[in-house]
Formats: C-alpha cells, structure tokens, sequence
C-alpha cells in the first residue's frame, strides 16, 4: 500500500523532498524543450529539403559534407577477387600420373621414403621459395593407374582420391610443412652442402596451416597417429579396398622425419663436409639446446 | 649384372643402418606431442571403428568384406569419345545375397522385398556406376549405395503402442456417431416435408 511505503520513506530517507521521492517524472517546461514531440518537431523543422523527402545519405556521413551525394569512397564498388594474393601460399602440382612414369622409368626407386628432395632430383620442377612457393601439391589425376607401394612425403594433398589411390596399394602418405629456409636447402641438396651451412632447424607451420597439418584427414605430420590409422581404415572401407598387414611393410615404410628435421638420417646442426666427407656437430650448450628444442 | 645387383644390395643394407641407427628426437617428437596415443605407429595398432564383419544375428556394423564381392570394371556409357570408348571407369559390384555373411539374417527378406529389382533370378545382387570419370570413385558409389540399402532394410517400422491404438478407436467412434445424427437428422428433415396424416387431419 502507498501509505505504508510512505511512511517508510520517512523512517529510512534524511530528507524528503518532491526531488527525493520516486515520482512519475514531471514534465516541466524546461524538460519539454530539451525533448520535443511529433508535432513540435514537425512545426520546427523545415517541410523541404533531403531531410522532410528522405534523401538524406546513409547513416554516419556529415550530410552537409556529402552534399547530398554519397563519399567518393562509397561510390566505387569492392570487387575483392584477388583479396590475400600476396600472402598465399603456392604448390607445384605432381600428379600421380607423372609419379608412376617416374617409377616406371626406374628415375624413382620406390623401395626407398619419397620426399621433397628425391623428387627435385629429377629436375621437373623449379620450386623458387622467393615467389611464394612451399613446396608440392598431389593431385588426383590417374588415380585409377596408381599401382606402387611408396612412403610418399609431400606437402598439400586437397583431394581424397589421391590418398585413397596411395594407400590402396599399400602405400603411406604424409603432408609436411617446409619453411622458406628448410625449403632452399632441400631443393638443392649437394648445392646446400657446398655452401657450407649447418643444417636448418625446421620451423613449425603458420596459423592458418596449423589446422591442415594437424588434421588426419589430411594424413598431417603433426596429426595424432591413433586418428590417422582410423581414417585409413574409413578410407579403405568408403573405397573398397583392403588395407595390408603390418608385417608386410618392409622397414623404411615405417621412417617418419622428426617435425624439426628436414633430411633423413641427418640431424639438424650437423654441418656436412662433402670434399673430406665428414660431418661436423656441434658440442656447445646453446647450440645443443636449441637444435633439440 | 651380378656385380651391379650385389653393389645395390650392400648400398640399401648400409644406408638403411645409417638411417635407422640415428635417431633425432626434438621437443616436437611424436612421444612428446601425443604421450597418451596407443600406438605412435600409423600402419599397426588398435583401431576403434570395426575391421571385421558382424557375425550371425548381430545387427550391421558397416563394415563389408571387399573379398566376397565381385567386383567387375566395364565401359562407361554417355559422352566423352575416345576416353569413355577406351577406359573402363565404369564398376559393377555383384554379390549372392543369401550366401552372404556379412549381412545379418534377420534382414535378408526385407532386403530381397525391398530390392527385388536389382536382384536376379539366381540370387545375385547387382549394382553398377558410372556417373564419375575415376574407377576409385564409382567404386565408392556402389559401396555407398549398397551400405545404404542395408541400414534401410535393417529399419524395422515402430509399430502403434496401445494408447494411440486406443486414441484412434476412440476417434472413429465418435465420427461415426457424429455421421449417423447427421443422418438422422437429414432424413427427419424430408419426412417432414411429405405430407402427414396430421396435417390432413
């Protein structure tokens, strides 16, 4: 009931004023000419002009500025075809097609780990890391001619026929990342050791490759090993094929490369001397620390 | 030929040592990154999805036994010229169906009901396509039909529990009772208008 709350406000507030009270607002004069009604307004302003026929620009331009016309900025259309061009990133494409030839014209040896630098051996591909360029892609063209068993490394594969038609004839396929500078090394590998550097340390992949290469799907380096074997398994059934034994894989099909290493057998650090034909490692501290970390 | 052979040999034996024998382990190694993972190798090791076919009258897990099918390729129809003339992209997937194993035996007679145009009269299930231009991917597709066909047959329709049995009498009664008023009141309405002893009276 009002009287009861009233006579709390006496007990509990200092003072009691009209200002004091929770009173429906007051509409003094004062107030009704900070805020104008409807009418008021309609009386006010003027019944000509962009503001009265609605041709007024879009909201947050300086209608004064824009001079009833839209900012030179707005009026030229966005066409964003080649939006992120400069940073992406390019593959050379190698068909399984041409992986086959290559086998077939024995410039391949399948029993040995296919990887980055056997393929630029054969020098069909000029990868040039300045313009971009991280390395191979695998697509699916000849699929159906696929028939070696090989430990393929590569590093993009976008289509699931192309891993299908690997790993039904027995075969294992990874996606690795390079960086730039592992990247110069691998491609030319003895022109590498002739410059006399030490092994680079291979960094790991960028944010928006992070989600490619830790993907099974996409048979990813730094995928969970349990994952993989399902979706090989997914794979095998979705396609009809059966997947071979374990024991039947011969040991260099169970090499992987460490994430930090780009060559087999060779540890990052290690400077390889070809003319005395010794290899050089280093024994300091840091050295050791950050080549292993 | 011999030296060659024996040379080649030596070479694989002693590089393969060299490979094996060095390990390099950085902070990123496969043991760091997934320590909790069954297996770190990706050919063995357990795997969660089945691997072999489900037996007797347990229900279908997936999983077809690509051994017991004939898998036949053949030409593929439509256009394309000497390419579709040429390759054989097109794959036809037979199998008996009631020799079948690997489908369970409570689906068998829904299945043959259900697909009884595409059995013959031997007992051969068949399936054929052609639609893409890769063998792998047609293959793909009769495989995926055929599990589809499976998980269809295996869906026995629920039948109406007592209640709704209850609800649906309910509603006819009361329809029919509703349609012999109307009766009812429809031939009372055209007796009346004949003309009645009372009113000759």
């Amino acid at each position: 009931m009002p009287i009861e709350r009233g006579l709390q406000y006496l007990r509990q507030m200092q003072r009691v004023t009209l200002k004091n009270l929770p009173m429906p607002l007051e509409k003094t004069d004062k107030w009704k000419r900070e805020h104008p009604d409807e009418n008021t307004m309609k009386t006010i302003m003027s019944k000509k002009g962009p503001i009265s026929r609605s041709g007024l620009p879009p909201y947050g331009i300086d209608p004064i500025q824009a001079e009833g016309r839209l900012p030179w900025i707005l009026t030229v259309p966005k066409e964003p075809y080649y939006e992120g061009v400069e940073e992406a990133r390019q593959y050379l494409p190698i068909s399984l097609r041409t992986l086959q030839r290559l086998i077939d014209l024995r410039r391949i040896n399948p029993a040995r780990p296919i990887d980055l630098p056997v393929l630029c051996n054969t020098k069909l591909f000029s990868i040039q890391p300045d313009q971009r360029q991280f390395g191979l892609q695998l697509t699916d063209e000849g699929a159906d001619l696929f028939s070696t068993p090989i430990n393929l490394e590569i590093q993009w594969v976008s289509s699931e026929v192309a891993t299908a038609a690997i790993e039904r004839c027995g075969g294992i396929l990874t996606t690795r990342y390079f960086d730039p500078v592992s990247l110069s090394a691998l491609i030319d590998a003895k022109k590498f050791f002739e410059r006399g550097e030490p092994i680079p340390r291979c960094d790991t992949p960028p944010l928006n490759a992070i989600e490619y290469y830790t993907d099974p799907k996409q048979r990813g380096y730094l995928a969970n090993p349990d994952l993989i074997r399902e979706e090989r398994q997914r794979l095998a059934q979705k396609y009809g094929y059966k997947l071979p034994d374990a024991s039947k894989f011969s040991p260099m099909f169970h090499l992987r490369k460490d994430p930090r290493q780009i060559f087999f057998g060779l540890a990052p650090g290690w400077l390889v001397n070809l003319k005395d034909q010794t290899i050089l490692k280093p024994k300091d501290n840091k050295f050791e620390t950050f080549y292993h970390s | 030929m011999y030296n060659f052979v024996v040379r080649q040999v030596l070479c694989l034996s002693t590089r393969q040592f060299l490979i094996t024998s060095r390990t390099y382990k950085s902070n990123l190694s496969f043991e760091k990154l997934f320590p909790n993972c069954k297996s770190l190798e990706v050919v063995s090791g357990p795997i969660k999805s089945p691997t072999r076919e489900s037996t007797g009258n347990e229900k279908f897990n997936g999983f077809i036994p690509t051994d017991k099918l004939e898998i036949a390729h053949r030409h593929a129809r439509g256009p394309g010229g000497q390419h579709v003339n040429k390759t054989l992209s097109g794959v036809e997937i037979r199998f008996h169906v009631d020799s079948a194993t690997w489908i369970p035996d409570s689906i068998k007679p829904r299945f043959h009901d259900m697909n009884h145009n595409r059995i013959n009269r031997d007992g051969y299930f068949v399936i054929f396509s052609d639609e893409t231009r890769h063998r792998l991917l047609n293959q793909g597709q009769c495989l995926d039909r055929i599990r589809a066909l499976i998980r269809e047959a295996s869906i026995v329709p629920k039948g109406l529990s007592d209640e709704e049995k209850k609800v649906i009498e309910d509603r006819k009664r009361v329809a029919s009772n509703e349609r012999v008023m109307r009766k009812r009141i429809q031939s009372l309405s055209k007796h009346e208008r004949r003309p009645s002893s009372e009113d000759l009276g």
